[in-house]
């Protein structure tokens, strides 16, 4: 009868008394389905979602320049269809700074969305020397990697963001043309973009 | 017996001791209540003085026409109120209606008759005009002798013609009518007769034939109205004495019964009586007719307006306009105007016109209204405080609209002759459009290849997401637009001819010029301006042109000045400087020479407002620029509105806000307008009317720092009208009016 009721306690070893430590860890299995999980929900939730803001921003961007097509139009009825010349200026910025605020009070609409630049400097790129009633070619685009003519194929704008020309990384950039229409393109070329004779090509201020 | 004097009180009784606890006491007083009353204060400021409360309400008909209502205000603190046949001036300050008064009913006058007039006026005022022009090259006594009986003529003409209009014919009781038959053969005869360059006046028999033609439908009502007017009116009166008599709770229960009853009967009466207008519309037709533009003309409003004159002008349907000159407050409603005293509402006047008010001008001393006198005319009255109203016609060729749908395109209402006014207070002026040279230029309506856009971001975007929504609505429009073959718009790029002329100043001389596109006119405090193309040109008050300027892209074709208050008017003229928003630009002029001071790029700026403090605040539906070239691609239309604040002085953007609907600034202050809509509203108003919420309208008011928003005011019903003064917000709702009032913010 005694024995049945007399029972001695068992002794815990030292890893059974502070069982609660252990089982408050992931286990490494449980730590890599958790990380496969955050890299799943990324891809599906942040990737498209950055994808869709860039596009969202290309489309601001080429609306920007739209607006700046509207003021050089404009500014070239009122100047015997000439649009602004280089005139001495080292870049886009000082090129375009006539238009304000005779023909834009808002700086904004020189800036690409996607470069984060908020009124300040010009982003774009602005062919000087050209005229409204001449042949059809490029008037500006998004920054371009170089001051240079760009045959077809040639890289016109860069694959990294905050590189020179690289105001949408590797989406491209969009080109408005003397007639008004916009072009979004990849980081090269798509076909002769040759300056016309006496035209310059004024990037950004660095 | 000595004196027992408790030894340890007095030594604990120390009179400045006794003072410093008071002194504590009083000092510990002050700060609980400042505490009390500083928490009391920041308690009711965040539960009461930072939000809007209702100051006053208005009650109107909850069935009552909405279309016959208005709101302005009158001067500061002041509201005019239009509604129910009934006028209100309301004093904000004290809260509190400042007097009720009723707008008389214009008397109901023949409509052969009027036409008739009309078009007998305005052969006399042609008259006049070849006369004065006569007189410019009198050379000889036998010309002047000539000239002198021919004016003797005109001036018998003037007097008898003034006689007649003196005592208008009033429409005959259907009775009348009803005896005489109808004729079909009469409408082309008064046709032939009322044709502008017939003369009026002498032959009336094919006016007078056209009387008979009246719609039966209109007889029966009225002899249906008669008979229950009559009832309801003996019913009344047993009503009432039953009403008296009833002592007993089963009587008087069944008086309150009775009663539900007649009302109901009373509305059903009341509801003829508005019936009653819609078929007297149609009974008018043989008239209209005769006088109105062919049929497939004319359907919309151009702003001017395209009535003819019928015997409805004067049942005042037509929205009524106001004019706030100094003491006298005119209101204009339907086809007469009247002046009501501004201390007393007593009524000083009562103008009868010669057809539908198209348009008021108002400055504080004078009132001009246009008023339609038939397809083809205007008559233009000038009414001071006290002097007795000038009036003149004009043959202002027919009025068609700006653009029309037509089957396959968009088109530009070309005309040979079109006749625009504008008026800075008292001086009107009236510009004359000849047409020289037509010329349209068509361009493509749809942008080329935007589907192929739409369907990218359709396929790019996430299943079921609001873009997706976006691109596949813009797809389907863009496929209805095209299965319509609405593809092509038509730009109206014609020479015209504009003479400006001014009705009251015949001495001011005439200015003429060629501008191309289309012309249109407007006014402000300073300046009369007309714009044709990229054109815009300002003259002063005698015709002398100012200056002229370019502007970015046309002005979008809009309606005149004159209406809606101007509350919409893309300029505005302050601090020497001209505010204009054109197609593409929001531009700022020098009021005096012209020069561009700055230039904002914005498409589809609708609406400029100035607060007190000299600020300007723009609201634009912020259109892509492509919306300029490419007028029904929808896949360019789903931009969000935005709100902006600028400085006047440089241009600049101080904050832009999106998604408001419209805009108000007054004072130190500046409201907004959000109106939603969902869904499941629009499936319950189908299917339990009940309980559909009408509307979801929110007024927010703006931090004019940086645009946020102070507080906000939701109403589940239709706003009609806003009116704002301060810190005021006067909202017109279809059974009340409700003004709100911010204290503290």
């Amino acid at each position: 009868m005694l024995n049945r009721q007399f029972k001695a306690p068992k002794l815990l070893n030292r890893s059974e008394m502070v069982p609660s430590q252990k089982r408050s860890a992931f286990a490494f299995v449980e730590l890599l389905v958790v990380m496969f999980i955050v890299v799943v929900l990324y891809a599906v939730v942040v990737g498209p979602s950055r994808e869709y803001l860039q596009r969202q921003k290309r489309a601001r961007c080429a609306e920007n320049l739209r607006k700046l097509h509207l003021t050089l139009t404009l500014y070239a009825n009122e100047h015997d269809g000439a649009f602004p010349s280089a005139d001495g200026a080292r870049n886009s910025d000082e090129a375009l700074a006539v238009l304000v605020p005779k023909y834009s009070s808002d700086r904004s609409i020189f800036t690409c969305p996607a470069t984060g630049h908020a009124g300040g400097q010009a982003d774009f790129a602005y062919v000087a020397g050209l005229r409204k009633d001449g042949p059809v070619s490029l008037l500006a685009s998004d920054a371009q990697v170089n001051a240079e003519s760009k045959r077809s194929g040639a890289k016109i704008f860069a694959d990294a963001e905050g590189a020179r020309g690289g105001n949408h990384g590797k989406a491209g950039g969009n080109l408005i043309f003397i007639d008004g229409h916009v072009e979004t393109i990849g980081t090269a070329a798509p076909r002769d973009l040759s300056l016309p004779p006496g035209a310059k090509l004024l990037n950004p201020a660095k | 017996m000595s004196l027992q004097v408790p030894t340890k009180e007095i030594a604990s009784f120390n009179p400045s001791a006794t003072r410093r606890s008071t002194s504590v006491s009083v000092v510990m007083a002050l700060i609980v209540t400042l505490l009390v009353v500083t928490l009391g204060g920041a308690s009711w400021y965040y539960f009461f003085g930072r939000k809007p409360k209702v100051a006053m309400t208005v009650a109107l008909e909850l069935n009552g026409d909405t279309a016959t209502r208005g709101l302005w205000s009158a001067g500061p603190d002041e509201l005019l109120l239009v509604g129910d046949g009934d006028v209100r001036l309301i004093d904000l300050a004290t809260r509190k209606k400042k007097w009720t008064a009723t707008i008389p009913k214009s008397v109901p006058v023949d409509a052969g008759w009027q036409a008739a007039m009309n078009a007998r006026f305005v052969r006399l005022q042609q008259w006049s005009d070849e006369l004065s022009h006569k007189r410019t090259g009198l050379t000889g006594e036998a010309a002047i002798k000539e000239f002198n009986a021919e004016a003797a003529k005109y001036h018998a003409a003037l007097t008898a013609a003034r006689a007649e209009m003196a005592t208008p014919r009033a429409t005959p009781p259907p009775a009348a009518i009803a005896k005489k038959p109808a004729s079909a053969a009469a409408v082309p005869a008064a046709a032939e007769h009322l044709k502008p360059g017939h003369v009026f006046g002498s032959d009336r028999s094919a006016v007078d034939a056209l009387r008979p033609v009246v719609d039966a439908n209109v007889q029966i009502i009225e002899a249906r109205m008669k008979k229950r007017a009559a009832k309801l009116q003996a019913w009344r009166t047993a009503l009432d004495a039953k009403k008296a008599n009833a002592k007993t709770p089963l009587q008087k229960s069944a008086a309150t019964e009775e009663e539900a009853r007649f009302a109901a009967e009373l509305a059903e009466q009341k509801k003829d009586e508005n019936s009653l207008g819609k078929p007297r519309e149609k009974s008018a037709l043989p008239v209209s007719v005769a006088v109105a533009p062919p049929s497939g003309e004319n359907k919309e409003d151009d702003g001017i307006g395209n009535d003819a004159f019928s015997s409805d002008d004067a049942s005042g349907t037509a929205k009524p306009q106001a004019a706030i000159c100094g003491d006298r407050l005119w209101i204009v409603e339907g086809s007469h105007a009247v002046a009501f005293e501004r201390s007393t509402g007593a009524v000083k006047a009562d103008v009868r016109l010669a057809g539908l008010a198209l348009r008021v001008f108002s400055d504080t001393a004078t009132a001009i209204v246009i008023a339609s006198a038939g397809a083809e005319a205007v008559q233009v009255v000038r009414l001071g405080a006290d002097a007795q109203p000038q009036s003149s016609y004009f043959f202002t060729g027919r009025r068609v609209p700006a653009f029309s749908m037509s089957e396959h395109s968009v088109m530009p209402g070309i005309q040979d002759l079109r006749t625009e006014f504008a008026a800075i207070g008292g001086s009107l002026l009236r510009v004359e459009i000849r047409l020289k040279e037509k010329r349209v230029t068509t361009r493509d309506a749809i942008k080329a290849g935007s589907e192929k856009e739409l369907e990218s971001v359709a396929g790019g975007a996430a299943a079921h997401s609001a873009d997706e929504l976006k691109a596949v609505t813009a797809l389907l429009r863009n496929d209805s637009a095209r299965l319509r073959g609405e593809t092509i718009e038509h730009v109206d790029d014609s020479t015209y001819e504009v003479a400006l002329k001014r009705p009251f100043e015949p001495d001011a001389a005439e200015w003429t010029g060629i501008l191309r596109g289309r012309v249109q006119v407007f006014s402000t405090p300073t300046l009369h301006l007309v714009t044709a193309g990229t054109k815009l040109l300002a003259f002063d008050r005698a015709n002398k042109k100012l200056w002229e300027a370019t502007l970015g892209s046309p002005l979008p074709i809009r309606r005149s000045d004159g209406e809606s208050g101007g509350a919409s008017r893309p300029w505005i003229e302050a601090g020497g400087r001209l505010f204009l928003a054109d197609g593409s630009f929001l531009n700022a002029f020098d009021a005096k020479t012209g020069q561009v001071v700055w230039r904002l790029p914005g498409v589809g700026i609708r609406k400029i407002q100035m607060d007190g403090e000299g600020s300007l605040y723009v609201q634009s539906d912020n259109l892509s620029v492509e919306t300029l070239a490419y007028a029904m691609d929808a896949s360019l239309r789903d931009a969000a509105p935005i709100t902006m604040r600028i400085d006047p002085a440089d241009g600049k953007i101080r904050w832009q806000v999106e998604k408001y609907q419209d805009l108000w600034a007054s004072g130190k202050d500046v409201y907004v307008l959000r109106e939603t809509k969902f869904a499941g509203d629009l499936e319950n108003q189908v299917f339990s009317p009940g309980r559909a919420i009408q509307a979801r309208v929110k007024i927010y008011k703006l931090s004019r720092e940086n645009g946020s928003p102070l507080w906000e005011w939701f109403q589940p019903r239709h706003l009609q009208a806003v009116e704002v003064q301060g810190k005021n917000v006067a909202l017109l709702f279809g059974e009340e009016l409700q003004v709100i009032r911010s204290m503290c913010r």
